[in-house]
């Protein structure tokens, strides 16, 4: 019965659908996290949920970029598609890396830092990277 | 992800984006595809910081 019928497409189908939902919730959480962290960062508001996802945003967004085996199945599923649109998207798309890694040590620095000028700031550059990258 | 995704899709949109040297696809479903998943992430935050935090956590938040 599909999708498990044992042909290889269907293995890979499955495979992509299980690696993007631990994506989705890992990548959910880095990013509605950043964001929640920032607004109660704005509003100087002593926030103990606030805290404890800005000390797991770090370690969320590494176990998210398991997205890179989701997107490894999928471009052996739909190549012809993915491989175009990547060509299309060009730099844009090559940005998306960059934007990961800006974002990957904002996050640690809003980790590390008690000065709340810097939370804000580092909180606010790694959610404009996050959301450059749910938009590519 | 939400652009590549849909430029995968949009295939007859190919040549025209290639021709032109476009580098966004800049369609009006690119928006609500992101407004979706935003609100569905910030759905899956909150499930999730809820489950992990203590009661009075809970409370403090609020």
């Amino acid at each position: 019965m599909w999708p498990f019928t044992g042909t290889a497409p269907a293995a890979w189908l499955v495979l992509y659908l299980v690696t993007f939902a631990l994506h989705v919730v890992f990548i959910s959480y880095v990013l509605a996290g950043t964001g929640y962290a920032l607004v109660q960062a704005l509003r100087r508001k002593d926030d103990p949920i606030a805290d404890r996802a800005r000390d797991l945003l770090p370690f969320m967004l590494a176990s998210g970029s398991r997205g890179r085996r989701a997107a490894a199945v999928l471009q052996l599923l739909y190549q012809r598609q993915f491989y175009t649109a990547n060509l299309l998207l060009g730099p844009r798309w090559g940005a998306v890396v960059p934007a990961l890694i800006v974002g990957f040590y904002a996050l640690y620095l809003a980790k590390a830092t008690t000065v709340i000028r810097w939370r804000r700031l580092a909180l606010a550059i790694a959610l404009v990277c996050f959301t450059f990258v749910a938009w590519s | 992800m939400s652009e590549l995704h849909l430029v995968m899709q949009d295939q007859p949109a190919w040549r025209a984006m290639y021709a032109a040297g476009d580098r966004f696809y800049a369609q009006a479903g690119v928006l609500p595809r992101l407004l979706l998943w935003l609100g569905a992430m910030a759905s899956l935050f909150a499930t999730l910081a809820a489950w992990w935090a203590a009661p009075e956590d809970r409370a403090a938040s609020r």
